[in-house]
């Protein structure tokens, strides 16, 4: 239904309220919090690309607020306290989802870099320190690679 | 006739679970021809559904639902595949005609395998048209017949469109190839040189489509939507680029076990995952699970057979892997600083920017089981995977020249301190001329350390510079891709920080500067097309001597009962003068028109970037296909090896 | 390799089955929460073009209803009746807003359809529906006399969502939160 309404209802009441703020530092703010609060009526799309009329009302709402001097998180905050935290695209990072959330990717990439050492510092212990060769990277290249020589491992 | 295809359609479900039965008791001959026969079969039915929407048969419902006799021949072409029943379709015949493809591509001399491999493609195709034919049947009559159908989403009436969805599933089935073959390569526990060589081209088969339906999707969305983006983070853009960067992790992976033979589980297992992410993609869009602007026909009964073939075909494939890694083995010891490990740190980032994309795309449905409500959008993918791949990107020019085993890299200071001088100069150069913020510069700095990168490789490969044509396709589509890449981050980030937008409203006359551009609304006419009509702006564009004619619309599509932007867009040499009309306004008597002018630098780049990196798989495949002639020689029948053999490497000359 | 290393990879397909499972057929929540929050602070101009209307005082000492509505909303239509039967039996606690829309064309459908409001705050241009949470009209709040929000309903009135709104207006009498 809000669908319908978004789809069927966005010309008839246009309102022109996209007037930029005259001052660019405060226009880029205001772009900036438009890119990360989501439209409410429709599917998935920040209010900055929005045809919907409430995103249009909601980019007019962060430029007032923006002019009166409020912080982008008190803009976040006035957002998030009518439609919940889901009106925002970025996720908090506080509480244990915010850790999860934003702490698995580093995190991930820590452990498994840790990780991956520690293997391979054991195979490497086991396989005792043999020299190994250094062989080019393009030692490879245009060679016929292995049928012949698994054949002949396979006893043909 | 629709009914033929209808019977064909089956019949190619039962070739298909012949070919499984064959398949799997090892008859290759027998798998092959019945995988021949089920692409006939299956190209008969979805001919036969083209046709008909060709003829604007509306006794058929799909027709009826989704096309007009006004649509222009192209859209109704592309309206049989522009529906979830005529896309799964297509994604039947993907399936078979890759099973065929394989049945004649495939010489490793281990025709138990290749069996093997094809009988589980078989069985994939089995589930493909099962779904197809019991909950997503194309083939179904309408009676009594309409006189009009109700015609295509005006939106997917544009040819970057058209040929997005069949560009995806070649790479999304295509990746059903790769998993069976890693299947096949899993059931005889050989995933050695000769597997990853014979798997290799069939990744890029799948990975160079993706690739470009993945851009040409962005590209449509930058032109069509009108709000002069091209990546927005939706999760049916990360259901597609999932696979896709599984797909460039398994083909770095690869290489290992091909040339050393090393990486074997760990390459088996992204084959698998490749595959298992493609489903649970059409899983997230097609069941509804997760809200996406893209409008997908939803229904929860065909998202519980998505899971349940998920589970079925990744469940098994993974206990396979369970049950069978653990006894592959792996290639000759190498040191951490070695190619292996370049290449070892390369996955490592790759896979966890996966993991990145998905846990972003599927927490607000677990953040829901818990009772709260919650977004995942641009600004978490940008603070998390862009740094995360940016690793990746400053590592690539340092190790690409290592050598196997172990490397021993060389500072060279004057190379060093030229190069970053140079990219130096050239960032400045960008921050003063386009008075981009310093973190762009960073961004830019990056992408021309890539450039360079790319160069430099070849240069180095080469020795002497006029050997460079003389390098193997596959050094060179290594290196197209990677300048691809750099390329890429070049046009992304400046056309992200660099971009000038402004929304407008004039009156007939009226001029305004945007970007140094005077813009001027010369008038606004209606326009008319064979299934349209249009408000159509008239804008020229003055710079100095440079101008531009624009004439952006909004149509409106009656049979669907839908507006659309049609964008103008002009090009500058550097970047598009982007225009989209707007709403109509009367204010005080007099019309004015709202316009959404942008600028947008470089915006080029990040689309050419994306085909360079699938021309370069091209060339990849193709140097794979070169050393294959040589290699190949008549090989005599025998039988499979009793028991899987390590791989042995292969010594370079001595 | 290890076995237990091995086996990880099917473990996450089988969780991301399950909650997949789960997830599906479940119903999809629409935005918004919120009750126990605030009315929102902001003076409405009136269709009959009297003073000022607030609600974040709680207008009359008592818990009020209030109805976003507009002449161009098809469901409003739909859930009109219901609202009159409400205000027959509560007519000095409900209220409306004519949500982005001309009071010409809002006092119209009134006329057409009947008044079910005491007084009928104007909204041309859309922010009072941000202040309240709205996300499309119709949209349905009710307002103790301390000026909570006790109950937001979003979308058409059901005659179970009508009994709740008149159990509030009856019982949490100037009480707060239930």
């Amino acid at each position: 239904m809000k669908r319908f309404l978004c789809l069927f209802l966005l010309p008839l009441l246009m309102a022109f309220n996209d007037v930029p703020l005259a001052d660019p530092a405060l226009e880029a703010r205001a772009r900036a919090l438009m890119d990360e609060i989501r439209c409410v009526a429709c599917e998935n799309e920040p209010i900055s690309q929005s045809g919907a009329e409430i995103a249009g009302d909601m980019r007019q709402r962060v430029r007032l607020m923006v002019e009166a001097g409020e912080s982008d998180a008190a803009i976040r905050g006035w957002f998030a306290d009518r439609y919940g935290e889901f009106v925002l695209f970025r996720p908090q990072t506080t509480g244990a989802s915010g850790l999860l959330l934003w702490g698995l990717p580093f995190g991930g990439l820590l452990m498994g870099a840790l990780g991956l050492a520690l293997v391979f510092r054991q195979r490497h212990k086991r396989r005792g320190g043999v020299e190994i060769a250094a062989i080019p990277p393009d030692a490879f290249d245009g060679l016929p690679v292995s049928n012949q020589v698994s054949d002949e491992q396979a006893g043909n | 006739m629709i009914e033929v295809g209808h019977m064909a359609a089956f019949l190619a479900l039962a070739a298909c679970l012949v070919q499984t039965w064959y398949g799997v008791r090892g008859n290759r001959a027998m798998a092959a021809g019945m995988a021949y026969s089920a692409l006939g079969l299956m190209s008969l039915a979805f001919g036969l559904l083209i046709w008909s929407f060709v003829t604007s048969d509306f006794s058929v419902a799909l027709v009826t639902a989704n096309s007009h006799t006004f649509k222009p021949l192209a859209y109704k072409i592309a309206g049989a595949w522009g529906n979830h029943e005529g896309s799964m379709a297509l994604w039947c015949l993907v399936s078979i005609g890759f099973a065929a493809a394989g049945a004649w591509r495939l010489r490793t001399g281990r025709r138990e395998f290749e069996a093997k491999a094809l009988g589980i493609q078989g069985g994939i195709s089995v589930g493909s048209l099962v779904y197809l034919l019991f909950a997503s049947n194309p083939f179904l009559r309408l009676d009594p017949a309409p006189l009009q159908g109700n015609g295509l989403n005006p939106l997917l009436q544009d040819p970057g469109l058209a040929i997005h969805p069949p560009m995806l599933y070649l790479g999304y089935v295509g990746f059903s190839f790769v998993f069976a073959l890693a299947a096949a390569g899993l059931i005889e526990g050989r995933i050695d040189r000769d597997w990853a060589k014979a798997t290799r081209p069939f990744v890029l088969a799948a990975w160079v489509p993706l690739s470009l339906g993945i851009a040409l999707g962005s590209y449509w969305a930058y032109y069509e939507l009108g709000w002069g983006g091209w990546w927005f983070w939706d999760p049916v853009e990360n259901a597609s680029l999932m696979p896709w960067l599984l797909g460039a992790a398994l083909l770095h992976s690869i290489v290992v076990t091909e040339k050393r033979g090393g990486f074997a589980a760990w390459t088996v297992l992204l084959a698998v995952l490749a595959f298992c992410f493609s489903i649970l993609g059409a899983f997230l869009v097609r069941s509804g699970v997760l809200t996406s602007v893209h409008a997908f026909a939803i229904d929860p009964l065909r998202g519980s057979l998505l899971l349940a073939g998920l589970m079925a075909y990744g469940g098994a494939a993974l206990a396979l892997f369970a049950w069978r890694a653990p006894v592959l083995k792996g290639g000759p010891d190498w040191q951490f600083v070695s190619r292996e490990g370049a290449l070892m740190a390369n996955n490592l980032v790759f896979f966890v920017a996966t993991i990145t994309v998905l846990l972003g795309t599927i927490f607000p449905l677990l953040a829901e089981a818990t009772g709260r409500q919650m977004s995942v959008g641009m600004p978490y993918f940008n603070l998390t995977f862009a740094p995360i791949m940016a690793l990746l990107l400053v590592g690539l020019p340092l190790v690409q020249g290592w050598s196997w085993g172990a490397a021993t890299p060389k500072l060279h200071w004057m190379r060093g301190v030229s190069v970053g001088a140079g990219i130096g100069v050239l960032v400045l150069l960008a921050l003063w001329r386009m008075k981009l913020p310093l973190g762009a510069g960073v961004g830019v700095a990056l992408g021309l350390w890539l450039v360079y990168g790319a160069g430099r490789e070849l240069v180095r490969r080469a020795v002497t510079l006029p050997r460079i044509f003389a390098l193997p396709a596959r050094v060179w589509g290594m290196s197209l891709a990677h300048l691809g890449i750099g390329l890429f981050v070049i046009g992304a980030v400046v056309q992200t920080s660099g971009r000038y937008e402004q929304t407008v409203a004039l009156q007939a006359g009226q001029s305004v500067e945007v970007a140094g551009w005077a813009v001027t609304l010369e008038d606004v006419r209606s326009a008319e097309g064979p299934n349209w009509y249009a408000d159509r702006a008239t804008l020229t564009a003055r710079k100095g001597s440079a101008s531009a004619r624009l004439l952006p619309e909004k149509r409106y599509y009656p049979a669907a009962r839908m507006p659309t932007t049609e964008t103008a867009i002009h090009k500058t040499g550097f970047g598009d003068l982007y225009t989209a009309l707007g709403d109509r306004r009367e204010v005080d008597g007099k019309t004015i028109w709202t316009f959404r002018i942008y600028y947008n630098p470089l915006i080029d780049l990040i689309f050419f970037g994306v085909f360079l990196m699938a021309l370069g798989g091209v060339f990849a495949a193709a140097g794979g296909r070169k050393a294959r002639v040589t290699a190949s020689q008549p090989e005599p029948e025998r039988k499979p090896d009793p028991e899987p053999s390590g791989p042995k490497i292969l010594e370079p000359a001595e | 390799m290890k076995r237990w290393l091995a086996i990880l990879p099917l473990l996450g397909l089988v969780g991301l089955g399950i909650v997949g499972a789960q997830k599906l057929g479940a119903d999809k929540p629409s935005a918004g929460l919120s009750d126990g929050r605030a009315a929102p602070v902001r003076s409405f101009e009136r269709l009959d073009g009297g003073d000022g209307l607030t609600f974040h005082e709680g207008v009359r000492g008592k818990p009020v209803m209030v109805n976003l509505f507009a002449s161009w909303c098809g469901p409003c239509e739909v859930e009109h009746p219901l609202l009159l039967e409400l205000a027959r039996t509560h007519p000095d606690q409900t209220f409306g807003i004519l949500y982005r829309d001309t009071p010409e064309n809002g006092a119209q459908f009134l006329r057409q359809l009947g008044n079910p409001f005491k007084a009928v705050a104007l909204d041309p241009d859309g922010q009072g529906g941000l202040d309240f949470g709205l996300t499309g009209v119709p949209e349905t709040f009710v307002i103790s006399a301390d000026g909570q929000v006790l109950r937001h309903v979003r979308g058409v009135l059901t005659p179970e969502t009508v009994d709740e709104i008149r159990g509030l207006l009856e019982g949490a009498r100037g009480a707060g939160l239930p």
